[in-house]
C-alpha cells in the first residue's frame, strides 16, 4: 500500500515545507526525543493516510517507506538552499510551521497570488522565486543603507570614511574560489630536509620543476 | 512460552534501543561481541525489561541463564536491532 501511494508526484509546496519541518524533528528527537511519533508522523503527510493503518507495522517497514519518501523529495539547486556553517539562530516571534506561512506571505504580497494555488507550486519554481524576492529587498535595504550616514565610519588617522557594508546572506555572498595549484621551481625550494607530513595534503606539497 | 521473538513495530523498537544504547557504539565485528560489550554496560532491571519487549510472557524463573542469553541475542538478532541503531546514528550525524 506504502508503496503504491509512494508512486505519485513529488510534493508541491506546502506539502514539502511541512515534512521538511518533520525531518527536522525527527533530526531533534534522535536525542532522547520521541522519535517513532515523528516518523509516523511524516510518513502519514507524506502518504496522506492516517499512521493508524501502519503504526504496528514492523519497523524495518517503516524504516524502508521513510527513506523512499525521502528519495521522491525533489532535489533543489538553488543558491538559496545551500547549506551553511553559520549557526541559525531562532526568531524570537517564530513558531511551529512558520516556514509556510512566511513563504506564502511573500509570494502572495509580491505575485497576488492565492494560497490554494501558492500550495500546490512547484518546490523548485517556488524557492527560485522567494530567491529573487530575498535579493531584491536586500539590493534595495542596501540602496538606502548606503545613503545613511550608518553605512560609514570615519578613520580619524588617515582622515578617510570607510563604508561598510550591510550584511548578506550567506547564499549571497561571492563564493569562495579553488586554491590555485601551482609548481615551485627547484632553485626556490627550501635548502635542507622540510618535513612536511601531515601539515598540508600532498597535492598542495610544493614539486620541483624539471628543467 | 512462545519462544519466537517478536516482530517489533518502531514504537517498541525505540523503546528497546533506549533500554539498551547505553550498551551501543563499540562496533564489534562479531554480534557475540558486540551482545558481551553490551551486558557489561547495562543494567539488569534493563536487560530484563528488554526481554519483556521481545518475547511474549516472558519469564525468568523457568529459564536458565544460558537460556535467556540465547533468547536475548536471538530476539536482537531477530529484529536486527543493530541496524536500527545505525539508523538513529546516521539521522543525528554520528556516522
Amino acid at each position: 500500500m506504502i508503496l503504491v501511494r509512494l508512486r505519485g508526484n513529488s510534493p508541491r509546496l506546502k506539502k514539502w515545507l511541512e515534512l521538511e519541518s518533520y525531518k527536522e524533528k525527527i533530526i531533534k528527537a534522535t536525542d532522547n526525543g520521541d522519535l517513532p511519533f515523528w516518523i509516523l508522523k511524516f510518513l502519514s503527510v507524506a502518504l496522506g493516510v492516517s499512521d493508524k493503518y501502519f503504526s504496528q507495522a514492523n519497523w524495518k517497514k517503516i524504516v524502508s517507506a521513510f527513506y523512499l519518501t525521502l528519495s521522491l523529495s525533489p532535489k533543489i539547486d538553488l543558491p538559496i538552499v545551500s547549506p551553511s556553517d553559520e549557526k541559525h539562530k531562532e526568531d524570537d516571534w517564530s513558531y511551529d510551521g512558520r516556514a509556510w506561512h512566511l513563504y506564502s506571505h511573500m509570494l502572495a504580497k509580491n505575485y497576488g497570488w492565492t494560497l490554494e494555488y501558492i500550495s500546490q507550486l512547484r518546490v523548485r519554481e517556488a524557492l527560485a522565486k522567494i530567491e529573487e524576492i530575498i535579493v531584491d529587498e536586500q539590493l534595495e535595504r542596501e540602496f538606502y543603507y548606503g545613503l545613511s550616514e550608518a553605512a560609514y565610519t570615519y578613520d580619524k588617522k588617515s582622515k578617510v570614511s570607510k563604508f561598510n557594508p550591510l550584511p548578506r546572506p550567506h547564499w549571497m555572498r561571492p563564493r569562495m574560489k579553488e586554491i590555485q595549484k601551482f609548481s615551485i621551481p627547484t632553485s626556490m625550494l627550501p635548502v635542507g630536509v622540510v618535513n612536511m607530513q601531515g601539515i598540508v595534503p600532498d597535492e598542495y606539497l610544493p614539486k620541483p620543476i624539471k628543467h | 512460552m512462545n519462544i519466537s521473538p517478536n516482530q517489533l513495530n518502531i514504537e517498541q523498537m525505540w523503546e528497546l534501543y533506549n533500554l539498551l544504547k547505553l550498551g551501543v557504539g563499540d562496533n564489534n565485528q562479531y554480534l557475540i561481541d558486540e551482545i558481551s560489550g553490551m551486558l557489561d554496560k547495562i543494567s539488569p532491571q534493563n536487560f530484563r525489561q528488554s526481554l519483556l519487549l521481545l518475547y511474549n510472557n516472558f519469564s525468568e524463573d523457568k529459564l536458565n541463564p544460558v537460556q535467556i542469553l540465547t533468547m536475548f541475542i536471538l530476539g536482537l538478532k531477530m529484529n536486527e536491532f543493530f541496524q536500527f541503531c545505525d539508523f538513529v546514528k546516521a539521522l543525528n550525524g554520528s556516522t
